[in-house]
């Protein structure tokens, strides 16, 4: 059996890139929006980093449903996921935020580049017009709105997981928490990456402020890995074995202290 | 011409005869040539793994020796359920076959193990036993030819 | 103007959040179980008469159409125990617990995995499931699969679409020879279920979870001796 092959876990490795999508497109959003509101203001549409980020959500996070419903095992019956609703239901909680908060990122996009918009439009298209003014009017709601959905966003592909009472990892009160910080973290990076691959100045002061907040954001992902970790040893039984597989010697092992604690977490702090 | 004839049909007759008795003394191992046979061919013949001519298997290997048999008291013994007891049918066959070995074969002979005749299930004497060729379903209706509680 | 909006997102964020922690810990604690419920029905699987004969497996497989690949049960053999000639086995009876607090239910996104109101079995909607296999991954019981014919998530229901619709037993209490399994109504006063559940040491498989299955075990009284 290889590493990669887990006996019990019904769910393959597209379902984890589509919970990195999610996590990336919800902390895009979430930089963009800060990027904007606490230091970019009125001159946000300027901004590569903002204009990378709001490339970065929406494709993560079609490129992330693509995956869920090709995922399906009846594909062409998605639709009934988007018309039967089980409020108890982690994934059935989660359609409805996607839904949302993809409505309110377009919304938000628009209302960010509603004047370049409406100028290279001119005078034609006069509804689309007057629809961008009326979303630039809103924008206060729209981003504070947008905010708590992002946040939603990111922290829900964690309850998804931790919903599953057969897990020991899984099924454990710290993940959400981790998923959403480190959903946040991937959306910085990748918001910086593109940023600068779009000919944005490393040294702006877009880039100072997302540092200042991404840094103590790893910081505090490491202590919730760390946290995370000692929540399982401690609980004993399963958990206890589960975490010597993830963190202990083996092929995991050497993934999680090289490729996460590493190259993921200390490399970027150094 | 006609000579011809009648050398190429002598020539078949001989090599079919050669063929036919090949065949027989194929089909009918050494162990016919036992005594028992002689009374008892009406029981059919004796075929199978058990019937190879390697292995020189004879009837009392299994069956015992004769001693009286048949007007006086012997020690034969039969493998039908009902003959004798299980454990001692059992153990002639135990004197090639390993426990160990056959509970890694099939999980039923470690319970059943000195408790139920082996000719319960197993028949040697025919070309094939029955019970290594059935399928799940016929398998799970011996199980419960015998483990059937009377419902109320 | 702007604190009354920040005051609203505030109430409104805080709200939504604790109604909705409120009735995932309502749900948890109160499962839909009701004592008006017409039916409860559950079945007792007796670990010390089963002899592992697969019976119930074969007939339920035939009974439900079950495609070859998967299954709905199977008896899963554990042993052997003791020494030569004396050695038995532990077998395990696989299938859907019937949990009155059913994971698969909880987490299924469309409500095709639901629990029948009027039997207490949990079912599922071939029609409404889309195959997300949520369920899959919640049941702690790993009973669920995909069924490649209806492409849906499938599992035992007591037989409800078969022999129960015919006013008979599930198939595989019908197989047993041993009298093994038994099944009925624990609302019922009179059932056998209910008297075996009074007399019996019953167990229920992974009671910690809090699933509160309707499938329950007599367990075999010959252990096992591992140190």
């Amino acid at each position: 059996m290889s590493a990669f092959h887990f006996d019990s876990l019904v769910w393959h490795w597209p379902i984890a890139i589509y919970l990195f999508l999610a996590g990336i497109s919800a902390g895009a959003m979430f930089f963009a929006i800060l990027l904007k509101y606490a230091c970019l203001k009125q001159t946000a549409h300027e901004s590569k980093f903002i204009l990378a980020a709001c490339i970065i959500a929406p494709i993560s996070v079609f490129l992330g449903l693509g995956i869920l419903v090709v995922d399906l095992t009846k594909p062409l019956d998605f639709w009934k996921i988007l018309v039967f609703y089980n409020p108890r239901s982690v994934m059935s909680v989660g359609v409805i935020i996607l839904m949302i908060y993809q409505v309110f990122m377009f919304a938000w996009i628009a209302a960010v580049y509603a004047k370049p918009i409406q100028t290279w439009l001119g005078l034609r298209f006069t509804p689309i017009n007057k629809l961008l003014t009326w979303l630039a009017q809103q924008h206060a709601s729209i981003t504070g709105l947008l905010l708590i959905l992002s946040l939603s966003l990111g922290a829900y592909t964690g309850f998804l997981l931790s919903a599953l009472p057969g897990y020991p990892m899984l099924n454990n009160p710290v993940l959400p928490l981790l998923f959403l910080i480190s959903g946040l973290t991937s959306g910085a990076a990748g918001a910086l990456l593109l940023g600068v691959l779009l000919k944005g100045q490393p040294d702006s002061k877009e880039v100072k402020f997302i540092h200042k907040i991404e840094i103590p954001l790893i910081l505090v992902e490491l202590s919730i890995i760390f946290t995370f970790f000692m929540g399982l040893v401690l609980s004993g039984g399963q958990k206890q074995v589960a975490a010597a597989t993830a963190i202990g010697a083996g092929f995991w092992g050497w993934v999680f202290w090289l490729g996460i604690i590493g190259v993921g977490l200390s490399v970027p702090l150094a | 011409m006609r000579s011809i004839y009648l050398i190429l049909s002598l020539m078949v007759l001989l090599v079919m005869s050669v063929i036919g008795s090949a065949v027989e003394a194929a089909n009918l191992s050494d162990i016919h040539k036992n005594p028992c046979y002689k009374c008892h061919k009406r029981n059919g013949s004796m075929l199978g793994v058990h019937a190879n001519n390697a292995l020189a298997i004879s009837c009392n290997d299994c069956h015992g020796e004769k001693q009286g048999h048949p007007r006086k008291a012997s020690d034969l013994i039969a493998f039908t359920p009902s003959a004798s007891q299980a454990d001692k049918q059992n153990n002639v066959c135990l004197n090639c076959h390993r426990p160990q070995l056959l509970g890694q074969v099939d999980w039923t002979h470690n319970v059943h193990s000195n408790k139920v005749s082996c000719a319960s299930c197993h028949q040697l004497h025919p070309e094939y036993d029955a019970v290594l060729t059935q399928t799940k379903a016929e398998r799970s209706q011996l199980c419960v030819k015998c483990h059937t509680v009377v419902k109320d | 103007m702007q604190t009354s909006k920040r005051h609203f997102l505030k109430c409104t964020g805080t709200l939504l959040a604790g109604v909705a922690a409120y009735r995932l810990a309502y749900a948890t604690a109160h499962p839909e179980a009701k004592p008006d419920a017409a039916k409860q029905y559950i079945l007792i699987h007796d670990q010390t008469q089963c002899i592992g004969c697969d019976a119930c497996a074969i007939a339920c497989r035939q009974t439900n159409q079950v495609p070859a690949e998967v299954s709905r049960l199977t008896i899963v053999r554990h042993g052997p125990y003791g020494e030569y000639p004396n050695q038995q086995y532990h077998f395990e009876r696989q299938s859907c617990q019937q949990c009155e607090n059913a994971p698969c239910v909880m987490v299924c996104p469309t409500g095709a995995a639901y629990r029948d109101p009027q039997t207490g079995i949990i079912k599922v909607d071939d029609w409404k499931c889309v195959g997300c296999q949520y369920c899959i991954a919640a049941c702690p019981y790993q009973v669920r699969f995909i069924n490649p014919v209806t492409r849906a998530a499938d599992k035992c229901d007591f037989c409800a679409e078969t022999k129960l619709k015919q006013g008979e037993l599930p198939a595989c209490v019908q197989a047993c020879p041993t009298q093994a399994l038994q099944f009925g109504d624990s609302l019922d006063k009179d059932a056998q279920v209910r008297k075996t559940l009074n007399s019996a040491a019953v167990i229920r498989d992974n009671e910690s979870l809090g699933t509160r299955p309707k499938v329950f075990i007599i367990a075999d009284a010959k252990g096992e001796v591992t140190i």
